[in-house]
């Protein structure tokens, strides 16, 4: 980590950063949910102080930590950070970033659009191009208002995986199109890992997310007993620290599941 | 005994009995036998083993319906079906154990190939023609289950490998057509084609016409009577051959000579010609058949075939005349359709690098080992490599021959002679027949393979047919 602090000695404290002899078009938050990787860490900030620079962004990056050994609840995690950040300036673009992936290129700008963009469009893990049409994960950047249109994440998703699928769901439900930069732009390296469990219920919560993307996300986190444990200033960045609250109930069948053909829609076309 | 149907689980055993599958395991006085003289500390009976395994392949059986009873299950077939997914399991387990079991296996084939091929005792095998098919499977399964299809390629990535993959499958089909085999009724009509009547006479003729046959009969007789009383008689010795070499071009069947009347001089020339007169002079002793040049007898298909290659194992079929092109289109398609799935499958288990902007190329595959259906890909990917290898040797040898119009029986009779002459040459030059009196410059000898007309005589100048007249 002082290695990454010595190559950028810009950085304020709290990890902000805006360019001096311009002004910026937007101000950025990028909200990195994170537990156990230092490494990834390391790497990342390295990388991303030097490469938000060099794009002349008004940045502030965030690390929401989870507190515990419970499950990785990442949608909580961003939420929680997302009313946390707010309070502290008013950001116009939130970008969540996946602690694993290193971008290859200074060119792949870290500002929002009106739509959902995706910008990790090339991983190299998934040769370099998106796994299918509608994946909304890695690196994603939402304006404020489109993420309080969208309400946020899904509170219900604990460990890994589905919460970027209910993501994509919920910016179709919203209206709002996916961008991407070209493939050639949008790369990616993943520092490889071994991947932690799957989430349980993932599936049955994503395929009812035209229930409940519009009651559980941002208006309803009091529900999750999520609470923010502290908030504290590093060189490099802004560590929220998070417990994750209570448990979600399991799935209701009575609430309607898109069907298979829905599914094969989603993940073909 | 009397005729009736028999039930799903009972067979009429190679004593003519009539057994029943669940008596698999009893009854068997060979092994009763044995246990008395291991009991009694005296030495088992040399056939022992044979008996055992001939008794074990006539009780292996399954059940089936239909009226003829429990089907036969043949070892030499079945084998590959439990070996290979075992050699699998065996080698998911690490990096070393998949290298060394994907490079120790190919190499205990061909072991057992050779020694079944110097048995004097041997019978025709499936057991090659199996592994090949089982393994191709097996790879096509794991390549397309496990990479292509889950989704980090693109869709039409998957679709083109599997269209090449049925294309293959297709010229597998058209290689197990008939190589042009040479039977009785056969004989007049690639007599006809091969020598007596040119081009222009046999479009105007069927195969079958009798009065063109009768002609072709009696030009044979004329023939042989020719070769009986000049000394081009079979029996004559290779010595006698090398030191009046120059009479072979009063042969009636030297139509090669006068392409080559400058390298006539060369023994080994002049040896591939003789061999090949010899051959076109005696007929087939085991198919009591009459052999136009270039034919020759497959030992392990009991047939002669015109202008054959080689007996190809993994195929249980003799490449010749009519299947050789189907052959290298397969090795072609094989080798498109293994290295574009090793591509798609690496690059999906493993890490890829971004080469030059446009070629993805798998450098890091320190993790493939970390869940089961990579590592199974992984080991796939290994042995595909190392078969890979192997096709393309045996594609380079095949270009190598194929644009010096030889077949691989004529350039194992070459070095055979070369080596009793005992000459030097360098090593590239080892790869040349000297003298190749099918030889006609490389781009004819390719139209004459694609065309597959490479048992027509070669007309370098009309004397090959006048010297006939």
């Amino acid at each position: 980590m002082e290695d990454a602090a010595r190559n950028n000695p810009h950085v304020e404290m709290g990890g902000k950063w805006q360019p001096s002899d311009c002004k910026s078009w937007q101000k950025v938050m990028i909200i990195i949910p994170y537990r156990d990787r230092d490494y990834h860490l390391r790497v990342l900030l390295n990388r991303l102080h030097t490469m938000l620079k060099t794009q002349k962004i008004a940045y502030q990056i965030i690390l929401a930590v989870q507190a515990g050994d419970g499950g990785f609840a990442k949608g909580r995690l961003f939420n929680i950070a997302f009313l946390e950040a707010m309070k502290m300036q008013q950001f116009d673009c939130v970008i969540m970033q996946d602690v694993d992936l290193i971008p290859e290129t200074d060119k792949n700008v870290y500002v929002c659009d009106s739509h959902a963009r995706h910008l990790a469009s090339a991983i190299d893990e998934q040769r370099y191009h998106p796994m299918y049409n509608k994946i909304f994960g890695g690196v994603t950047a939402l304006s404020t208002q489109n993420y309080q249109l969208v309400n946020g994440f899904g509170n219900r998703f604990v460990g890994w995986g589905n919460e970027d699928d209910d993501m994509s769901a919920r910016t179709i439900g919203a209206g709002l199109l996916r961008t991407r930069p070209p493939y050639h732009v949008g790369r990616y390296k993943m520092v490889r890992h071994i991947k932690s469990g799957r989430s349980e219920h993932g599936y049955t919560y994503f395929l009812q997310w035209r229930h409940w993307w519009k009651i559980d996300g941002l208006n309803n986190m009091s529900i999750t007993k999520a609470k923010v444990l502290s908030v504290t200033k590093h060189k490099l960045y802004t560590n929220i620290t998070i417990e994750a609250g209570d448990l979600p109930d399991p799935p209701s069948l009575d609430i309607p599941t898109e069907g298979w053909l829905w599914f094969f829609w989603f993940y073909l076309f | 005994m009397p005729k009736r149907k028999l039930g799903c689980c009972e067979y009429t055993n190679r004593k003519g009995e009539l057994a029943h599958v669940l008596g698999c395991c009893c009854d068997c006085d060979i092994l009763d036998a044995a246990c008395d003289r291991c009991l009694r500390c005296q030495s088992q009976s040399s056939d022992f083993s044979y008996q055992m395994s001939s008794i074990i392949a006539d009780r292996l059986r399954i059940p089936w319906v239909g009226g003829s009873g429990a089907i036969q299950l043949q070892l030499d077939v079945f084998s590959p079906i439990l070996i290979i997914p075992t050699l699998l399991v065996i080698s998911i387990t690490h990096h070393y154990v998949a290298w060394t079991v994907s490079i120790l296996t190919p190499l205990c084939l061909l072991l057992y190939y050779r020694s079944w091929r110097n048995n004097p005792q041997r019978t025709r095998t499936r057991f090659f023609f199996s592994w090949g098919l089982v393994s191709v499977f097996a790879m096509a399964y794991v390549f397309f289950g496990t990479a292509i299809f889950y989704r980090e390629t693109y869709l039409f990535e998957g679709m083109v490998e599997l269209g090449l993959f049925f294309i293959m499958l297709y010229t597998l089909y058209l290689t197990k057509q008939d190589p042009g085999s040479i039977r009785q009724d056969h004989i007049q009509d690639s007599f006809m084609r091969t020598f007596t009547v040119p081009k222009g006479k046999l479009k105007n003729s069927t195969p079958h016409n009798t009065s063109i046959s009768r002609l072709v009969n009696e030009k044979l007789d004329k023939v042989s009577r020719h070769i009986r009383q000049s000394s081009w008689s079979p029996q004559a010795s290779t010595g006698r051959l090398l030191t009046e070499g120059g009479d072979s071009r009063h042969s009636p069947l030297s139509f090669p000579t006068q392409a080559l009347p400058a390298k006539s001089s060369i023994p080994n020339a002049q040896k591939l010609r003789d061999a090949h007169v010899k051959a076109a002079a005696s007929g087939c002793s085991h198919c009591n058949v009459k052999l136009p040049p270039r034919a020759s007898h497959c030992n392990v298909c009991c047939q002669c075939y015109a202008v054959r290659d080689h007996h190809c194992i993994w195929l249980d079929q003799c490449i010749g005349l009519r299947n050789h092109r189907a052959f290298i289109v397969l090795i072609i398609m094989f080798l498109i359709v293994s290295i574009y799935g090793l591509h798609l499958t690496l690059t999906t288990i493993c890490t890829p690098v971004m080469m030059l902007d446009f070629f993805l190329l798998p450098v890091d595959c320190r993790y493939v080992y970390s869940d089961l259906l990579g590592a199974i890909a992984y080991v796939s990917c290994c042995y595909t490599c190392v078969i890979v290898v192997l096709v393309i040797v045996l594609l380079i040898q095949q270009m190598i021959l194929i644009s010096q119009n030889i077949t691989i029986q004529e350039f194992n009779r070459f070095i055979q002679t070369r080596g009793s002459s005992g000459s030097q040459v360098v090593w590239w030059k080892s790869f040349f027949a000297a003298g190749n009196p099918y030889d006609t410059g490389f781009r004819r000898n390719l139209a004459l393979f694609l065309r597959r007309t490479r048992h027509e005589p070669i007309r370098h100048s009309r004397g090959c047919e006048e010297s006939l007249e």
